[in-house]
């Protein structure tokens, strides 16, 4: 199926990453069962472009045309409930706006539907980086974990900072200029691949510490 | 395609330099998160044991609010129950008149139905009608006197009644004029010889208001109470050249009733005049003040959205203006 190490590497991890979602989803709270989903959309995206990329001769980039706010929006209700603040959820939800309504005016004026959406990819992870840094700010006025490399939502939050900052490099700086090689170095993807393949193996990960430090909570009584 | 190539990899150590720095910093920064928040985690704990502190303090303390509102209310029950005490003899000499009226007419009656009984038998039935309506008007007298006592006594069990009463149109004169004499006659009673001089100034004019009678009656007994007090002080230090005066009289100003009660006792002094409202401040000896009249006085006051005011002049005279919204 997969014939390279990267993408055999990103694709594995991200099934694991969506078995440990579907095995852990009743057993981590309501923000982890959002980050299952996200994980297990992901799975489903990715299953799809590939069956496009196989099947059809037409480019699958309108797989993530859809899929970059949908998966924005699953961020958004992560962090949603990460703030658990009123102002958030309206900043969250605007933010949500403006991502659909971005991603209507690239694909009619700038990214059509047989290009990679990177506007938007870049505009996505922009603002998840900002909510990142957020959380961590958060975190740290109301230090309420015991030990904080303990928990899921620091793997989570780190791993979000890491791979989105990463992708706006990616997308942002080189992407759209490499794009329009004839040759484009392929390093820069199986660079991608394997933090993606990473990315979703530390979501999972952070699940599995969800579900861990649940437990304590529910033995401590 | 060369110059493509050569774009290519120079784009490709760009690419691998800016990652590598975007990559160190995102680890220089959450390195210092992880090490700040270590910092802050103390902070916090100690935080949390300070509050917790202060949790425990404030539990404590409402613990304690609770214990002084039940001890506040059982004080404030004490000076209802003395002031009920210092009107108990007030209510007898006002029970006292109607119960005469009611025995003597009784008595009446019982000898004119023995005067009737005995005109029907001689058959003198015009004699027997007569009689019949003398009977009848005493009845009625008997009837209006027995209102008057209970009045009198539903009175007192308003008075003495915990709970708040009820807003009510209320004839102000009439509460005033009542109260000033059970005041009177209670301080009378104590002593026989004591005599005042009562004047009373009453607008005419003034409509019911909407109070509560039994706060505002308790206020007025109070300020009455005070009033001859002090007169009674005053009477002992000057003899009988002192003409003890009460005088209470009410006005119909623009939207509220002026009542100002005037006694030309012992005054009170300018350094004790702004502490007078306080709670538990009193003048009298020991055992004979609870300290909460005026204080209780206040607070009835401010519950009608009134004032209460004070003009004195030490040795000469005390006036209390109230003024209550119509």
């Amino acid at each position: 199926m997969f014939t390279d190490f990267y993408r055999s590497f990103y694709y594995g991890f991200l099934i694991i990453a969506a078995a440990i979602s579907l095995l852990y989803f009743k057993k981590v709270d309501k923000t982890f069962r959002w980050l299952c989903l996200l994980i297990i959309l992901t799975l489903i995206s990715e299953l799809t472009a590939y069956y496009i990329s196989q099947h059809h001769t037409k480019p699958n980039n309108i797989v993530y045309h859809i899929f970059t706010p949908v998966e924005y929006f699953m961020y958004a209700m992560i962090y949603k409930m990460f703030f658990d603040d009123k102002k958030w959820t309206k900043i969250l939800s605007t933010s949500i706006a403006f991502l659909i309504g971005a991603e209507i005016l690239n694909t009619f004026f700038f990214q059509s539907l047989e290009e990679d959406p990177t506007n938007i990819m870049i505009a996505e992870s922009v603002l998840l980086v900002f909510l990142s840094l957020r959380l961590f700010i958060n975190i740290r006025q109301t230090p309420v974990y015991e030990n904080i490399l303990n928990e899921g939502v620091f793997w989570f939050n780190s791993a979000v900072l890491f791979y989105y900052s990463f992708d706006i490099l990616v997308w942002g700086l080189h992407h759209i200029k490499v794009y329009l090689l004839k040759d484009p170095p392929i390093i820069i993807y199986s660079i991608n691949l394997l933090f993606s393949g990473f990315l979703y193996i530390v979501y999972a990960a952070s699940i599995l510490l969800n579900y861990s430090s649940l437990n304590k909570i529910a033995r401590k009584g | 395609m060369n110059e493509h190539s050569q774009i290519n990899s120079r784009d490709v150590i760009v690419f691998l330099f800016a990652g590598i720095m975007v990559l160190g910093l995102l680890f220089g920064y959450i390195m210092y998160f992880l090490f700040s928040y270590r910092h802050k985690q103390k902070d916090y704990r100690l935080l949390q044991s300070q509050k917790e502190e202060i949790d425990n303090q404030k539990i404590l303390l409402e613990k304690t609010l609770e214990e002084l509102k039940a001890a506040q209310s059982q004080l404030i029950l004490r000076e209802r129950m003395a002031s009920l005490g210092e009107l108990t003899t007030g209510i007898a000499h006002e029970i006292q008149n109607p119960l005469n009226f009611v025995n003597n007419f009784s008595d009446v009656n019982k000898e004119l139905v023995e005067e009737l009984q005995m005109e029907l038998n001689t058959g003198n039935i015009a004699e027997a009608l007569s009689i019949s309506n003398d009977i009848k008007e005493n009845e009625e007298k008997i009837n209006l006197h027995g209102k008057r006592a209970d009045a009198i006594v539903k009175g007192m069990l308003q008075h003495s009644r915990t709970t708040a009463g009820q807003k009510e149109p209320t004839d102000i004169n009439t509460l005033a004029d009542e109260y000033l004499r059970l005041s009177y006659h209670g301080f009378r009673t104590k002593d026989k010889s004591f005599n005042a001089t009562l004047l009373t100034d009453f607008d005419e004019s003034l409509e019911e208001i909407n109070i509560v009678p039994q706060e505002i009656g308790r206020l007025l007994l109070n300020l009455f109470n005070n009033a001859f007090y002090t007169v009674i002080e005053k009477m002992k230090l000057k003899g009988d050249a002192y003409e003890p005066t009460i005088s209470i009289s009410t006005r119909k100003l623009n939207n509220y009733v002026q009542i100002k009660i005037r006694d030309n006792g012992m005054g009170v002094p300018q350094k004790i005049a702004d502490k007078i409202f306080q709670p538990f401040f009193t003048t009298k000896p020991t055992g004979q003040g609870t300290g909460l009249g005026l204080s209780l006085s206040y607070d009835i006051i401010k519950v009608h959205g009134g004032t209460i005011d004070l003009l004195t002049e030490e040795g000469v005279y005390t006036e209390f203006i109230i003024q209550l919204p119509i």
